[in-house]
């Protein structure tokens, strides 16, 4: 639209050009958000956890999946319910859909969320698993076990079987699934009961939020077993059938199904045979088609759609939407952070990182991207804000907080000049008189990101680095410039997304070891496949005295099997120092995920604060409670 | 002395009634005469470069406001980029209104930077890329357009195909993916690399141009003399095609304009300087001003200074066209009484958009 304008008055080559451009936006805008992760099908297993890794970054910064509107005259219905739809959006091409959740490519987001069922619902209030596809679990130690909920069925008629839950649990472990580094097989031992066993003890908490979080059922048995023979048979052939398998036709375990799909939306029916199907009161439910975000501001201003799962928008946009829509937000365990490449001549030493760490004034980023949706973390530590207090609360005192609402120049200053830097007509240089230079590789299109890039280049450049920002296309980060270390530091996420993300464990091994997002960063203490070699550290000791070694790598191992309290704070807090020390990231952010719902117009929701609230998204798992409903 | 000077063929008799001695007629020149005639030349030069243009655009409104408007540029471009401070987040508070405050007249961004400051500090970048842009396409489209019009025969059919083909090539696909890939950072190279195929059109009717050109006499004659090829073009055919060349650069700097700022907006052009596109990119997507009404306003001013800029570049062409109108110029600069409805009809030069 905009660009339109400023083509007025301008003659019939321009007027062409303009509709190029225009069609250019829709082509780069589908390449940007959607297929992120999808182009790069040549497997082999490190190739493809990057890219399941990668997956969760799309929707988390910004670039929502988006929903569409088409039924606006048909939105009403009977009170009953019969005939009444919910119109939500997604930010992908329906009609080019699949919901292989193995093959990355056009892979369906949110509508698989209502297409298939969760195996638990995590809530991120309360921090509590609830039990749902898959209703009940227990660990034993090297075991694991997980009971499949009993009334449920598949589309077709058929039970869902432990057998189905083993099948795509096993596919998990073949293409290398967050739990394949620790266990061992995975087995249905009855009808009804999936048994993992691990390579050794494991702690409590891993496997629940490993394997229950986050994971949905939708690789049926008689639909996906051929590829687990297949891996069997012929290991590459078998993992190559199965990522570029599109399952454009899902047997659904959820309670809504495929009516029918076109570049426009995705109808879905309800299933009346879910057993949760008498807690949903409309008969339809209806994903339309949005580009980009600002599409979707659009039809939430027009009340266009009833909800929009996953959206990044600014207070002033929040404030155009009407009364009646209600903003969930729930925390992201994610956020804006910076990837120091730690071979770099300057981002590898130490003090230039806790100097860059100083001079950032993470309240002003935060102010100057959206106060409203995200928030500064209190400590530079690999945990995300919520759990610091619970984790490091007692040992405060020890930890830098880097100035989180200021600019700490003069702490830059000292750490650098003890590091044997100093400033030269303005600049900062190292002993050889090189510039420090702090080029900022970052994702183009990330609006909150490239605001907060923005004006940490400005905080930097004035402190005397020379700063600069450089935006490529997210698919170029992904596929070459993060995996090849071809950056001196770049914008990344600095937690792991939830649910893992919110557990130490994880975020942790993120920061120090695996990230999971395929930065080769060449932090010593990382894994191989991210330019380490799972090598010790050594950071001043917490005490104050002297320094101490640590291997990340090896503690994280012990925490991952530690059962009581007193080891697993221990570690904790000790790997977190290290995080602390020597920023192997540096934490800028933390996200606020934002979801839309209609709230007070023809739908009905629980009110602002309930836990339920908890549960992301909002618009897919309250229906299924019977929390959000059509009143007309 | 060039043959097209319509007072190039008096000078002799001026040279005689100067020395006040008879003499014989004669097209040839003697020393005295070009050592009397400096001052005169300078005179004649000023007259026919400052003089007369100036006369007849002051005459046409439309030259002087686009002349006054592209003056306002570039003095933005210049002394604004120096006076006024280039633009930082958080120099001013964030998200103010226009016309509040006058540290931010134009109003600030949501992370505080000056609106007016931005448009400023673009200006430089886009000047140089106009530049470098236009003399890169009307350039190149000169010369090719003046030697296969002039050379005719086999040099006129593969310079010809040669441009055909680079016609036939989507100039904007071509333009992005060569921003993709080499990523340019210097306003000089993107405004070469944005007209990187506009020449060939230009080239074409160059050509045309030259091909009535070189059929006239005075052409001939120089043929005929044994001048050879380049001293014809340069002094024979590229003159008469100034107001062409020159009508045209006013175009393809223009197109620049409009190309520049639509693939910065798209976010294809690296973000490495400061451009109005990138201003309306980001009031669309980071403010999501077309929503948000409340944040209009970072959407209109970049608009109001690209199409400013766009406009004073047209009306520059339409006035150039006429300064180098002989017939007009002539007949406004010697006082004749003139009627600027008869002098746009008699318009010769022909525009490419």
């Amino acid at each position: 639209m905009n660009i339109r304008i400023c083509y007025v008055g301008i003659s019939r080559i321009d007027v062409i050009t303009t509709t190029f451009i225009v069609q250019c936006v829709s082509w780069l805008t589908c390449n940007m958000v959607e297929n992120d992760e999808s182009r790069h099908m040549q497997l082999n297993r490190r190739r493809f956890i990057e890219l399941s890794g990668a997956a969760g970054a799309i929707s988390l910064a910004g670039c929502a999946d988006l929903v569409s509107n088409e039924g606006d005259g048909t939105d009403g219905g009977g009170g009953d319910g019969s005939g009444a739809r919910h119109v939500s959006m997604t930010n992908k091409i329906p009609a080019e859909l699949q919901w292989n959740n193995s093959n990355p490519s056009t892979r369906a987001e949110i509508s698989r969320r209502a297409i298939f069922d969760r195996f638990v619902a995590y809530n991120i209030k309360t921090g509590e698993f609830e039990g749902y596809a898959i209703s009940d679990w227990s660990h034993g130690g090297n075991t694991f076990e997980l009971t499949v909920r009993e009334d449920l069925t598949w589309e077709n008629g058929d039970d869902v079987t432990a057998e189905d839950v083993a099948t795509q649990l096993n596919l998990g472990l073949k293409t290398g699934a967050s739990y394949a580094g620790y266990t061992e097989s995975i087995e249905a031992t009855d009808d009804t009961t999936v048994t993992f066993t691990f390579n050794s003890e494991l702690g409590e908490q891993i496997p629940k939020y490993d394997i229950l979080a986050a994971r949905y059922l939708h690789q049926k048995a008689s639909e996906f077993g051929k590829f687990l023979d297949q891996i069997e048979e012929d290991e590459e052939a078998g993992l190559q059938a199965l990522t570029e398998f599109a399952y454009s036709e899902p047997i659904a375990s959820g309670p809504w199904t495929i009516e029918s799909k076109d570049q426009q939306q995705l109808l879905l029916k309800k299933r009346d045979d879910h057993p949760d199907a008498g807690n949903i009161n409309f008969d339809e439910y209806v994903f339309k088609y949005y580009e980009d975000n600002n599409s979707v501001y659009q039809a939430l201003k027009n009340d266009e759609i009833d909800s929009a799962f996953n959206l990044y928008a600014p207070p002033d946009v929040v404030e155009s939407f009407p009364e009646n829509f209600m903003q969930v937000q729930t925390p992201g365990a994610w956020g804006y952070g910076l990837v120091p490449n730690h071979d770099h001549q300057h981002m590898g030493d130490r003090a230039v990182r806790q100097a860059i760490q100083y001079v950032i004034n993470r309240k002003q980023v935060v102010n100057n991207v959206s106060a409203a949706s995200k928030s500064v973390p209190p400590y530079p530590v690999g945990i995300p804000s919520s759990k610091q207090e619970q984790w490091i609360g007692d040992h405060t005192d020890a930890f830098d907080d880097y100035g989180a609402d200021t600019a700490a120049t003069e702490k830059a200053t000292e750490v650098l000049e003890n590091a044997g830097y100093a400033q030269q007509d303005g600049n900062w240089v190292d002993s050889d008189g090189n510039v420090v230079e702090v080029p900022i590789v970052e994702p183009s299109g990330w609006n909150d990101w490239n605001d907060a890039t923005k004006t940490i280049v400005d905080q930097l450049s004035s402190f005397g680095f020379a700063a600069s920002s450089e935006s490529r296309d997210y698919g170029t980060l992904t596929d070459t410039v993060w995996p090849n270390s071809d950056f001196a530091i770049t914008t990344g996420g600095w937690l792991d997304g939830v649910p893992q993300g919110v557990y130490p464990y994880f975020s942790l091994h993120h920061q120090l070891v695996k990230n999971s997002r395929g930065f080769s960063y060449n932090y010593p203490a990382a894994d191989t496949t991210r330019g380490g070699d799972r090598g010790d550290v050594t950071v001043p000791a917490m005490d104050g005295s002297g320094e101490q070694t640590i291997n990340p790598s090896d503690r994280l191992d012990e925490l991952a099997v530690a059962s009581d309290e007193a080891t697993i704070n221990e570690i904790t807090v000790e790997l977190a120092w290290v995080t602390n020390q020597d920023l192997p990231m540096l934490p800028v952010m933390e996200k606020m995920g934002q979801s839309f719902i209609d709230a007070e117009g023809e739908w009905s929701m629980p009110d602002e604060g309930t836990d339920s609230l908890g549960i992301r998204y909002p618009n897919t798992w309250l229906p299924r409670t019977g929390d959000l409903e059509y009143k007309g | 002395m060039k043959p097209t000077e319509t007072d190039g063929g008096e000078r002799p008799s001026i040279v005689a009634t100067a020395t006040g001695e008879e003499e014989t007629f004669s097209f040839e020149y003697d020393d005295d005469a070009v050592e009397l005639t400096h001052r005169e030349r300078a005179r004649e030069l000023f007259d026919e470069l400052i003089y007369k243009p100036a006369i007849v655009a002051s005459k046409d409104r439309r030259t002087v406001i686009g002349g006054l408007l592209f003056f306002g540029y570039l003095l933005m471009g210049t002394v604004g980029v120096l006076v006024y401070p280039a633009p930082t987040s958080n120099q001013v508070d964030r998200s103010i209104a226009p016309f509040t405050t006058v540290d931010a007249p134009l109003g600030s961004t949501a992370v505080g930077e000056d609106v007016l400051s931005m448009i400023i500090h673009a200006t430089p970048e886009m000047l140089q890329m106009i530049f470098a842009g236009g003399i890169f396409a009307t350039g190149i489209a000169t010369l090719i357009g003046t030697v296969a019009g002039y050379k005719g025969g086999r040099i006129d059919r593969a310079i010809t195909s040669f441009s055909d083909a680079a016609m036939s090539i989507p100039g904007l696909p071509l333009i992005m993916v060569l921003a993709v890939v080499f990523r340019p950072s210097n306003p000089l190279v993107i405004g070469v690399l944005l007209t990187i195929n506009y020449w060939a059109g230009l080239g074409r009717s160059i050509r045309s141009q030259v091909l009535t050109l070189r059929e006239e006499p005075y052409v001939e004659a120089s043929r005929t003399m044994g001048v050879n090829t380049f001293r014809i073009l340069r002094k024979d055919i590229i003159p008469n095609l100034m107001p062409f060349i020159l009508v045209n650069f006013a175009n393809a700097a223009r197109y620049v304009v409009f190309t520049s700022v639509g693939l910065y907006y798209l976010g294809i052009l690296p973000k490495s300087v400061e451009n109005w596109g990138l201003q309306l990119d980001e009031a669309y997507k980071n403010a999501g001003a077309l929503v948000a009404d409340g944040n209009l306003y970072l959407l209109v001013f970049p608009m109001i200074a690209i199409m400013g800029i766009a406009l004073s570049l047209i009306l520059l062409a339409q006035g150039l066209d006429r300064v180098f109108n002989p017939r007009v110029r002539t007949r406004l600069a010697g006082k004749s009484e003139s009627n600027a409805d008869d002098a746009e009809e008699q318009r010769s030069t022909e525009l490419i958009h």
